[in-house]
């Protein structure tokens, strides 16, 4: 067998459903969201109904996106700093270590993705 | 006794706040205000033992913990939002008292006002683009073996050959995704009032088999919410899976940095 990564649909599938599940599971305790603000055009409403859907589920991945390479940073100002820690690289640590451990297949052979 | 904390979570334009909250913020605990003159700070007060520097680093560790706190975080972020100008703080940024958080909304109200001149009557909306079925992984180095091995060939030089062509048709496949990706980013971005890329997500978190090529986050002017949408579906059904999240509160455009020695950048191009 000369293949030097693992047979590509069938593993790759499961692994995704299985990543799928754990983020999942992890996704369905979100509270729910506030109404939609009624004065969005119909338009606009359509792309709320989208991007909400499911509406209560926000998936982890996507938050740790924003709140930990997004929003004001005052680490200058801390009294009480954790400036120098580094949120992303932590807690997506944290986030792969938890996918990894529910799953049997490697699933590790992922390429770079092309923009960063 | 435990020492205490105070967890800031967003930082609003609202002139004469005051009075309770009723909000529960991380670890369970009341949200409350600090207001300095039109600026409100929406904080709670936190036990050190879990949000101290040192257990802040343990804690991060421990997804569980990471998830409930983002999520609490952002309930919070996301109720201000609908109101008023919010400006959300990194997660996890916790003050030793009230009165350094007086001191940040005196010394950076200047700051903060820009801030919401920027993001006012806007929202963000997420869009990632997954390269489509058939090219979400590369082809098995012997997907073809069966008809196209030469005979001529030793088996080990013709897996090198083999190894090479797949290599070049992923790299093909990459750059043409890459492009499209490159593609639809533009095309949002032009309808955008800011745009910002972040780093696509991998496999294992996406919950996706297929190769993230684009996550980008769109700062949309509510009343062009509508053109966006629009333009979004002319961007669909051309080799990319898109796939819409929002509104969120404007976590990618606050781009004031007040700690003065480090830049963020890792996620901007």
């Amino acid at each position: 067998m000369t293949a030097d990564r693992a047979p590509d649909g069938a593993s790759d599938r499961v692994t995704g459903r299985a990543t799928g599940r754990a983020i999942d599971g992890a996704i369905g305790r979100t509270p729910g969201r506030m109404p939609e603000r009624s004065r969005a055009a119909p338009r606009g409403a359509a792309l709320a109904a989208e991007g909400r859907l499911p509406p209560e589920r926000v998936a982890l991945v996507d938050l740790l996106d924003r709140l930990l390479a997004g929003g004001v940073v005052v680490s200058g100002d801390l009294v009480l700093s954790i400036a120098d820690i580094d949120l992303v690289r932590i807690s997506l640590r944290a986030l792969i270590m938890s996918v990894r451990g529910s799953e049997t297949t490697d699933g590790g052979d992922w390429d770079e993705p092309p923009l960063r | 006794m435990t020492d205490t904390g105070v967890y800031l979570y967003a930082v609003t334009g609202e002139a004469g706040r005051t009075g309770p909250v009723d909000l529960t913020g991380v670890a369970g605990t009341p949200v409350r205000v600090i207001t300095r003159a039109d600026l409100v700070a929406y904080v709670s007060t936190v036990p050190l033992d879990r949000f101290g520097e040192e257990p802040l680093r343990h804690s991060l560790e421990d997804l569980d913990w990471v998830e409930e706190t983002a999520r609490a975080h952002h309930r919070v972020v996301e109720a201000l939002s609908e109101t008023a100008p919010t400006a959300p703080v990194r997660l996890a940024t916790v003050y030793s008292g009230e009165e350094q958080v007086r001191d940040l909304l005196d010394r950076r109200r200047d700051d903060f006002l820009v801030v919401f001149s920027q993001i006012a009557g806007r929202r963000e909306w997420g869009v990632k683009a997954y390269a489509g079925a058939g090219q979400d992984a590369p082809p098995p180095a012997d997907a073809s073996a069966d008809e196209t091995l030469p005979e001529a060939e030793s088996p080990g030089r013709a897996y090198l050959k083999r190894r090479q062509a797949s290599l070049r048709g992923r790299e093909e496949r990459w750059r043409e995704a890459a492009a499209r990706a490159e593609h639809v980013h533009e095309t949002l971005a032009a309808v955008a009032a800011a745009s910002r890329l972040h780093r696509p997500q991998d496999p294992q978190l996406s919950g996706r088999p297929e190769w993230m090529v684009l996550n980008g986050a769109y700062l949309i002017e509510e009343g062009n919410e509508g053109e966006f949408a629009a333009v979004l579906d002319t961007l669909r059904g051309q080799g990319l899976d898109l796939q819409l999240t929002g509104p969120w509160a404007p976590y990618s455009f606050i781009t004031v940095d007040f700690g003065a020695t480090e830049t963020e950048t890792r996620d901007d191009r």
